[in-house]
C-alpha cells in the first residue's frame, strides 16, 4: 500500500524574496487579497513511498498522460484558505476522503458552493462532487455527488441556468466508441454538462472532437469556453474554442490563426492555449505552452480577441449596459497574445524561472496562479524533486509573483477567489435529448461568403482568389466524418497519409443563391469540401466541426468575414435551400460511402487498367534508407505506375508496410515529396524514375511506363484531387443540373486526351471519380472502417452490434 | 509522440521559416495562401505546420544508455523522444525493459519497440520473444509482464496468446495482466474476457472488467450479472458499472438487489445509478426508499438522481 511521502512535507509559509529572472515573489499582506474573504484550492499529492520503502515522483502520471488527467495519486483534497492571505486559516473539505484526488474545482456565482472532481480511490473514477462552503451545525462541509458510472469527468465549473460544465472520456455514447489513438490509444475526453440539482439525470454529451477537449471557462456571454487539441492531417495544436451550454454553435475564440503580431514580435506564441480564464469580455489569460510533458505549465499569457475594428467593442463597460448587441465583438482571425512572463518558455524547454498553471483573474484583475521555480516537466521524476507549485499572485505590471500560499509536499492548484460574481445571461438551449436519430442541420446562406485569403489553382482554376472560386464554381458541398483508429481496429495509420478515417456522409446541392442544407448526423466530427461540377473539392476545410442533436448551425458562407454582417442576400431569405429542405445525410455507420481500397477501388484498376500498366510496364524507383547508427541500408523498390494489386513493401512514418501496387504507385510520390532530402534520421536516396519535384503533370503527359521527362508525378496528392497527376490524366466530365455539359476539368488535346477512353477503355463518370477524386480529397486512405472488421452500434447500445 | 512527427521532424528547417497559418488565414497583407498543394515537404503536400511542434529527439547513444540506468524517468524520456530513432543494437539493450519491475519502464519500452521497423516483429525476434515468455516462461511474474507488453505492442498476434493465457495460466498474475492487455487490443479474445469474469480470483474479475469497458463490442453481459453477488465488493461495484456503461436493462434484478442489499455503500450508489440508466419505472419505488432512508449519503443522492431519470 502506497503512503505519502510526508517526510518531504515542509509546511513552507516563509515569504521569502528571491530573485529568479523575471519573477521575484513577496508574500502577501496580513490584509490580504482585497475584496477576497477566502481561496478555494486543490491539493495534489506527487511523492509516493512504495511497500519497498523506495520513493517514487509521480508528475506525469506516465508517459501516456498528456493531458493531466489520469494521474491519480492518494492524498490530495479541497481546501479553503480563509482569510486569503499566507496566514489564513486553512480548512480541509474533504477531509473525509483520505485517499483521493482532484481534478479541478469551481466556485458557484453566489460564493456558497464549490464544484469539484474527485476521484475517491484508485479502483474509482474522477466524478463531480459538490461540497457547500459552509460548515454545517456538526461541523462538516456537506458533501454531495453528482455524477457516476464507469468514466472519467473532470474540470467542472458553474454555468449559468443551474449547470455544471466539465470534461469527460464516457466511452460508449450514442455515436460509438472514441478514443484518441495517438498517445497510447487512450480515450479523448470530450465536454458534457449536468445540472447542480439533477447531476447525471441532467448529463448531455456535446459533439465529439477527435482529439482532447479540455479546460472549460465561463466566458462573460454564457458560451463554453474551452481548449481543444485539433488533430487534423497536419494540423496538430490546441485552441481556444466555445460553445453555447447546450453543445450548440461552437466557433472559434483563438489560436485558429497565428493572430496579428504583437509587440513582442508574436503571434500566436506557442503550440497550447490552456487553462483560460477571461479577464474581461474577449480578453482572456491562459497557459501558453507544449501541448504536453509539461502537465499544462508554461507562461502566463494575455489573449485579447476582442474586435479592434469595433470601438464599442474595445469599451467594458459597453458589455454590460447592453452596448454590444448587433456588434461582432469577438474577432479570432486577428488575436492578440501578450506573453506576460517572457522569460518562461512556451514550449517545452526547461525553464530558467518555473512555470505558471491554471491563473484566475482576481476581482481587482489581477492573476492568481499556482508556479513552480525549476524546469517543470517530468524530468522532475527522474531527480525525484518534483515540482512544488504554490498559489501567488502573479502582477503583470512588475512581473513579481507574491506569495499567497504554499504546502511544499503537495502541488497547491487551481486556486479561484471566493467571490460572488454576477452570473452570465442564461442562453436558451435546444439540446433536449441525447438522441443520436435526431440530425443536426448544417448549411451555408451562401457558399460564396468568404474573407479566406487564399486562390485556388488547377482544373479550371489558375491562381483565382477562393471567393471567387467558391461563386463561380461551387455546385455542391460534400460532408465527411472523421474518425480515429477506435474505428479501424489494428490500424494506426490509414495509409500513406496524415490523414484520419473518413466516410462520405453525401453531397449537398449549392442552389444559385448560394444556399446548401443538410441533415448531418450529430455528435461527430466532420469536415466540409465545397465542390465543383466535376466533383473535385474546391477547398478542403481542415478543422473539425461537430453538432448536437437538433441543432441548426448554419453559418453565413466559407469561412465568411468574422467580423462582417451575415446577412442573406437580397430576395435570399428563406435561401433556395431552405426552400427546398434539408438534404438527409443521416443513414447508419454501416451504410455510409467510405473508399475502401482494396474493395471500392482496386476492382476498377484490375477491370480496366492494369492490363496496361503493371508490374512488366511501369519504370521503378528505388529509395534506400540508411541507419545512421547502423550503416545499414534498405532499399525499396517502388513502381512509378503499376496499377495491379501485386503487394509492394514501402517505408512510411517509421514503419514499413505492405499494400497493393497501385496504392503505392498513386501516393508514394507525395510521401516522397515531404520526406525527400529532408529526412533527419536517415538520408533518403532515390534512383531510377524518382518522384518529380512538383506534384503535377507539368511538363507533359506520362508515358504508360508511369513516368513523364524521366520522374515520376504525384499521381495522388492526399487531400487535393485536383492537384493529382492522376485526376488530370483521368479527367472528368462536368455536370450542370444533373446533366453532362461536355466540358472536362482538364482541357481534352491531343497532348491530354481523355484515359483511358484513347486506349479503348471506357471508364464510367462514377468510376472515374472512384479512382481520381475521392480517394486523393478525402485524404488518400488506404484503410476505411469496411475493410478494417469495424462492427458499430446501435443507438448506443454495444451489446448489440449491427454486423457490417 | 504523435505520429507525424517524422514529418516535422523532416520538415523542421522548411517550417522554422514558413509562414504558419493552421488552416487558412483570413484578410491580411500577407500574400495569399494556396490551397491546392503544389511543392515538397509537407508545406507542399499538407500545407504549412508550425515549426514549434517539432520536438528534440533523443540520440542512439542516450538510449542505451537510458535504458540501462534503471532511472525510470529517464527512461522513458529518452524513449519518447526517441521514436523516430533508427537503432537496432537498442533494441537488445530496450527489450529488456519489458520485464521492468516499474510499470512506466514497460509501457515505454514496449511502445517504443513496437515502433520499430527491424528488430522486433521478425521471426524470433522481440515480439516473437514476448509470445514465447508468456506462453513458456517459467516465471509468473514474467509471463505477466509479457501479457502486458504484448497489450501494449497493439498488435493483433498477441489476442490469440493472450486470450489463452487469461483462461489457461495457472498464475492471477498472468491472467490478469492477459485480461487487461485484451482490453489493449480491443478484442474480447474470442470469449475469453468472458470467461475471466469468472476467475477464482478478484484482480482477474477486476482486470477483465476494465477491459469489457472499453474494448468495441463486448457481450457476455450474463457472466456480468453474475458478478453483482461477488463476494468481492469492488468486484460487484466494477460489475455494476459495467452493466451502466453498456446500459444492459436485463440487469434490473440482480442490480436492483444490489442496491437495496448490499452491505457496501459504494456499491448501492453504483446500483442506484444504474438503475437510472436501464430507465425501468419498476425500480421507482425501490429508489424512492432509498433515497429517503438510505444511510449513506452518496446513495441518497444517486437514488435522488436515478429517480429523475425515470
Amino acid at each position: 500500500m502506497k503512503r505519502h511521502f510526508q517526510a518531504l512535507t515542509v509546511f513552507g509559509l516563509a515569504g521569502s524574496v528571491a530573485a529568479m529572472g523575471a519573477c521575484t515573489q513577496s508574500t502577501t499582506p496580513q490584509s490580504g487579497i482585497s475584496g477576497v474573504q477566502s481561496l478555494l484550492f486543490i491539493k495534489r499529492q506527487t511523492t509516493i513511498i512504495n511497500p519497498d520503502k523506495s520513493v517514487t515522483v509521480d508528475v506525469a502520471g506516465g508517459n501516456g498522460q498528456v493531458l493531466d488527467y489520469q494521474r491519480y495519486e492518494p492524498g490530495g483534497s479541497l481546501n479553503l484558505l480563509s482569510p486569503a492571505r499566507a496566514d489564513g486559516t486553512l480548512s480541509d473539505l474533504t477531509g473525509a476522503f483520505t485517499t483521493a484526488d482532484f481534478n479541478g474545482a469551481d466556485v458557484s456565482f453566489d460564493a456558497t458552493q464549490a464544484v469539484f472532481s474527485m476521484k475517491t480511490d484508485p479502483n474509482d473514477h474522477y466524478h463531480i462532487y459538490t461540497v457547500q462552503l459552509a460548515a454545517g451545525s456538526d461541523g462538516k462541509f456537506e458533501v454531495h455527488q453528482k455524477t457516476a458510472g464507469d468514466q472519467d469527468d473532470i474540470n467542472p465549473i458553474y454555468i449559468p441556468g443551474g449547470l455544471i460544465a466539465f470534461v469527460t472520456n464516457e466511452m460508449y455514447t450514442a455515436m460509438g466508441t472514441r478514443a484518441d489513438e495517438y498517445e497510447h490509444a487512450r480515450e479523448a475526453l470530450q465536454l458534457a454538462t449536468i445540472s447542480v440539482d439533477g447531476g447525471d439525470a441532467d448529463r448531455r454529451l456535446f459533439g465529439q472532437n477527435l482529439s482532447h477537449t479540455v479546460a472549460p471557462f465561463l466566458r462573460y456571454d454564457g458560451r463554453i469556453g474551452f481548449s481543444q487539441w485539433e488533430h487534423f492531417a497536419s494540423t496538430n495544436d490546441v485552441k481556444i474554442r466555445a460553445s453555447n451550454p447546450d453543445g450548440t454553435q461552437q466557433i472559434g475564440v483563438a489560436g485558429e490563426f497565428d493572430g496579428e503580431s504583437n509587440d513582442q514580435g508574436q503571434g500566436k506564441p506557442g503550440d497550447a492555449l490552456f487553462s483560460v480564464h477571461e479577464m474581461s469580455p474577449n480578453v482572456m489569460v491562459g497557459i501558453v505552452t507544449a501541448r504536453d510533458r509539461t502537465i499544462h505549465a508554461g507562461a502566463l499569457v494575455k489573449i485579447d480577441a476582442r474586435n479592434t475594428g469595433d470601438s464599442v467593442c474595445m469599451d467594458d463597460s459597453q458589455y454590460a449596459n447592453g452596448g454590444t448587441v448587433g456588434h461582432q465583438c469577438l474577432n479570432d482571425e486577428n488575436v492578440h497574445y501578450t506573453v506576460l512572463t517572457p522569460n518562461v518558455p512556451t514550449g517545452s524547454d526547461p525553464s530558467p524561472v518555473g512555470r505558471y498553471r491554471e491563473p484566475s483573474v482576481l476581482p481587482d484583475g489581477r492573476i492568481l496562479t499556482s508556479w513552480a521555480d525549476g524546469p517543470v516537466n517530468d524530468m522532475n521524476e527522474q531527480s525525484l524533486t518534483p515540482p512544488d507549485f504554490g498559489i501567488y499572485i502573479f502582477d503583470p505590471a512588475s512581473g513579481q509573483n507574491q506569495l499567497v500560499y504554499n504546502d511544499r509536499s503537495t502541488w497547491d492548484l487551481n486556486a479561484i477567489a471566493v467571490v460572488s460574481r454576477p452570473e452570465p445571461p442564461v442562453i436558451g438551449g435546444n439540446q433536449n435529448k441525447q438522441d443520436s436519430t435526431i440530425p443536426v442541420r448544417i448549411g451555408s446562406v451562401n457558399v460564396g461568403e468568404t474573407d479566406l485569403n487564399e486562390v485556388v489553382s488547377g482544373a479550371q482554376f489558375d491562381n483565382v482568389p477562393i471567393a471567387q472560386a467558391l461563386q463561380q464554381g461551387a455546385v455542391a458541398v460534400r460532408v465527411v466524418e472523421g474518425f480515429s483508429s477506435e474505428a479501424a481496429k489494428g490500424v494506426s495509420m490509414f495509409g500513406l497519409t496524415m490523414f484520419e478515417g473518413a466516410a462520405v456522409l453525401g453531397e449537398a446541392p449549392v442552389f444559385q443563391d448560394g444556399s446548401w442544407l443538410v441533415n448531418a448526423p450529430p455528435y461527430l466530427p466532420l469536415h466540409l469540401q465545397p465542390i465543383d461540377k466535376y466533383g473535385l473539392a474546391i477547398r478542403n476545410q481542415q478543422l473539425w466541426i461537430q453538432g448536437v442533436p437538433g441543432e441548426d448551425r448554419r453559418c453565413v458562407g466559407c469561412h465568411e468575414s468574422r467580423t462582417g454582417q451575415g446577412v442573406p442576400a437580397f430576395g435570399q431569405n428563406p435561401t433556395v435551400a431552405e426552400q427546398h429542405g434539408a438534404v438527409n445525410f443521416t443513414e447508419a455507420v454501416a451504410d455510409r460511402t467510405e473508399y475502401p481500397w482494396d474493395k471500392k477501388v482496386q476492382p476498377i484498376f484490375d477491370a480496366n487498367c492494369s492490363s496496361c500498366h503493371n508490374a512488366s510496364t511501369t519504370a521503378y524507383y528505388y529509395m534506400t534508407r540508411t541507419d545512421p547508427v547502423t550503416g545499414v541500408a534498405t532499399t525499396y523498390k517502388i513502381p512509378s505506375l503499376d496499377l495491379s494489386n501485386t503487394p509492394v513493401t514501402v517505408y512510411y512514418d517509421r514503419k514499413v508496410a505492405t499494400y497493393p501496387a497501385s496504392y503505392v504507385s498513386i501516393f508514394y510520390p507525395s510521401t516522397m515529396g515531404m520526406m525527400m532530402g529532408n529526412e533527419t534520421t536517415g538520408k533518403v536516396v532515390t534512383t531510377g524514375a524518382a518522384p518529380c519535384a512538383q506534384g503535377g503533370l507539368t511538363s507533359g503527359p506520362a508515358g504508360q511506363d508511369g513516368t513523364v521527362g524521366g520522374c515520376t508525378p504525384w499521381w495522388g496528392l492526399p487531400g487535393s484531387a485536383r492537384g493529382s497527376a492522376l485526376t488530370q490524366v483521368i479527367n472528368l466530365h462536368g455536370y450542370t443540373n444533373g446533366t453532362a455539359d461536355g466540358s472536362t476539368a482538364w482541357p481534352v488535346t491531343a497532348q491530354f486526351p481523355m484515359h483511358p477512353e484513347d486506349k479503348g477503355v471506357t471508364l464510367s463518370d462514377d468510376q472515374r471519380k472512384t479512382l481520381a477524386v475521392y480517394p486523393m480529397d478525402l485524404g488518400g486512405q488506404y484503410w476505411a472502417r469496411q475493410n478494417t472488421g469495424f462492427v458499430p452500434f446501435t443507438n448506443g447500445d454495444p451489446v448489440t452490434p449491427v454486423s457490417n | 509522440m504523435r505520429r507525424n512527427n517524422l514529418l516535422k521532424l523532416a520538415m523542421g528547417c522548411v517550417l522554422a521559416v514558413a509562414s504558419t497559418f493552421a488552416s487558412g488565414d483570413a484578410s491580411s497583407a500577407q500574400p495569399p495562401r494556396q490551397v491546392t498543394p503544389t511543392g515538397g515537404g509537407i508545406a507542399g503536400v499538407y500545407g504549412t505546420q508550425r515549426a514549434d511542434q517539432a520536438e528534440f529527439l533523443s540520440t542512439s547513444d542516450a538510449i542505451k544508455s537510458a535504458a540501462v540506468s534503471g532511472s525510470p524517468t529517464l527512461i522513458w524520456e529518452t524513449l519518447e523522444h526517441g521514436e523516430k530513432i533508427e537503432c537496432l543494437d537498442c533494441i537488445p539493450v530496450v527489450a529488456p525493459l519489458l520485464y521492468s519491475s516499474n510499470a512506466k519502464n514497460r509501457e515505454i519500452a514496449a511502445w517504443w519497440l513496437r515502433r520499430r521497423i527491424f528488430g522486433v516483429f521478425g521471426t524470433g525476434e522481440v515480439y516473437d520473444q514476448t509470445v514465447q515468455a508468456l506462453q513458456t516462461s517459467s516465471d509468473p511474474l514474467r509471463r505477466s509482464y509479457a501479457a502486458y507488453a504484448l497489450g501494449e505492442f497493439l498488435a493483433a498476434p498477441g489476442v490469440a496468446a493472450c486470450a489463452s493465457a487469461v483462461v489457461s495460466d495457472g498464475d492471477a498474475r498472468v491472467r490478469a495482466a492477459a485480461a487487461s492487455a485484451l482490453g489493449r487490443l480491443n478484442d474480447d479474445g474470442g470469449g475469453a474476457l468472458g470467461q475471466a469474469l469468472s476467475d477464482s480470483d478478484p484482480t482477474v474479475k477486476l482486470a477483465a472488467l476494465a477491459s469489457a469497458g472499453r474494448i468495441n463490442s463486448f457481450s457476455s453481459v450474463a457472466a456480468l450479472s453474475a458478478l453483482t453477488n461477488d463476494s468481492t465488493p469492488e468486484v460487484r461495484r466494477r460489475s455494476i458499472e459495467i452493466l451502466d456503461a453498456l446500459n444492459v436493462a436485463d440487469a434490473l434484478a440482480p442490480v436492483s438487489a444490489a442496491a437495496q442489499n448490499d452491505a457496501d455503500a459504494r456499491v448501492r450508489a453504483v446500483a442506484c445509478h444504474a438503475l437510472g440508466t436501464f430507465g425501468n419505472p419498476s425500480a421507482l419505488s425501490i429508489l424512492q426508499n432509498l433515497s429517503q432512508n438510505d444511510p449513506d449519503v452518496f446513495v441518497r443522492d444517486q437514488a435522488t438522481i436515478a429517480m429523475r431519470r425515470l
